[in-house]
């Protein structure tokens, strides 16, 4: 589906790191030093943050959304949506979200909701927002996304060690720019990326990885053709941070220039749904950088879905890493 | 499309391996090069060259070079 919101923006973006920073050749003590390096050659990471034991998505998210309020001297009171997108919620019920406008001292005017997914998710949050403050329901919406996955990565499978870990927090506001969506979903692959209850994260890394450049090149086209822009137009985009090679394919596929595909799972892994938050606080946080008036965000994987936005960050405050080592 | 077009695409994704060990009789999953990233290799040129979506099953249902060459070329249909 695809659809155009007007009257948002993004208008500031903060990222809080846990305080474990771990190589991923220290994996080599537990799984063999074949399989640790070709993880490494694959997925680009070589270092993933890592939460303390019993640190939950939803303390990272606080705490990035602490620091946004501080640092963008943010009247809470304002905050009016509340947006809580995770893989990891605190319990099945209740929604995370809603205990989360209690942590953080929002009013209980607020508009809470979860948004149980992991890959695409951020992109999901972004909707959310959006559509709640186009249908005049909010206007200052708190996007925080994050998933903590290490408790269950099977100990006997080496392809899931480049998960990382970060907690996002992302404010959308009424503003002069719009985003135009698509979104797609094909359950037929459900089974592709799943957690039963009780159990170990699976994925088959070759399906989605197949799965992720056909469609991130896909959703990216529709996204261009409904703003009327050619490859030469977008300044950037920002895919999510699961896997290098999808990514330079989907650059390859698109005849593109790989400046505009930055990757950073090299310092990060794969943080699911916080990587593209993550990535652009990490590109523009020092604000060295011009900052892209033409940006399509596109994000794919567990589902399977695949999901791209196109963004105005050209006024969007980013601020970098906290506790980036 | 060619099989020793598709031989020689395949070959190309391996730099550590005596390029004359491909073949289209080739038992691919018995390399010791044969990993996770030269797969994943292999799956994005089928996709650049060819256009196709392979899943894993796909693969897995292949033992010969030529067999995977007869899969992708069923998918074009």
């Amino acid at each position: 589906m695809r659809t155009t919101i007007s009257n948002v923006e993004l208008r500031s973006v903060a990222t809080w790191l846990p305080k474990n920073k771990i190589s991923i050749m220290s994996f080599c003590d537990r799984f063999p030093e074949k399989g640790v390096l070709d993880v490494i050659r694959s997925s680009g990471a070589e270092f993933v943050y890592r939460t303390d034991v019993g640190q939950k998505a939803s303390d990272l998210c606080c705490n990035a959304a602490e620091f946004l309020f501080k640092l963008e001297k943010i009247d809470k009171s304002t905050i009016d949506g509340l947006v809580f997108v995770s893989s990891t919620r605190d319990w099945v019920i209740p929604d995370t979200s809603v205990s989360l406008q209690h942590r953080l001292g929002l009013s209980t005017d607020t508009v809470c909701q979860d948004i149980n997914y992991g890959c695409a998710g951020y992109v999901y949050g972004i909707l959310q927002a959006s559509a709640w403050i186009n249908c005049g329901l909010c206007s200052n919406v708190l996007v925080l996304a994050s998933e903590v996955l290490s408790p269950y990565l099977d100990p006997n499978a080496v392809g899931s060690i480049e998960v990382g870990e970060a907690g996002t927090a992302t404010i959308v506001t009424k503003g002069s720019s719009h985003f135009s969506f698509e979104i797609s979903s094909n359950g037929q692959k459900a089974d592709k990326i799943q957690m039963p209850h009780g159990g170990y994260l699976y994925q088959d890394g070759m399906t989605v990885f197949s799965y992720g450049i056909v469609n991130g090149k896909r959703s990216i086209m529709a996204v261009m053709e409904q703003e009327k822009w050619e490859e030469s137009d977008v300044e950037l985009f920002a895919l999510h941070q699961s896997n290098k090679m999808i990514i330079k394919n989907v650059c390859m596929g698109m005849k593109s220039n790989p400046e505009k595909f930055p990757v950073n799972t090299k310092e990060f892994g794969n943080t699911g749904c916080a990587s593209i938050p993550l990535l652009l606080c990490d590109l523009f946080g020092d604000n060295t950088k011009k900052q892209p008036s033409k940006a399509i965000l596109c994000a794919y994987g567990v589902g399977l879905t695949c999901a791209s936005v196109s963004v105005d960050l050209s006024k969007t405050h980013f601020w970098g890493p906290i506790n980036k080592q | 499309m060619e099989l020793n077009e598709f031989v020689n695409k395949f070959a190309m994704q391996f730099d550590n391996e005596d390029q004359s060990v491909f073949t289209p009789e080739t038992e691919f999953h018995e390399l010791e090069s044969w990993s996770s990233f030269t797969s994943l290799s292999v799956v994005a040129m089928i996709i650049q060259e060819y256009g196709v979506e392979l899943d894993s099953q796909d693969v897995r249902n292949a033992d010969t070079i030529e067999e995977l060459y007869e899969i992708v070329k069923e998918h074009q249909q």
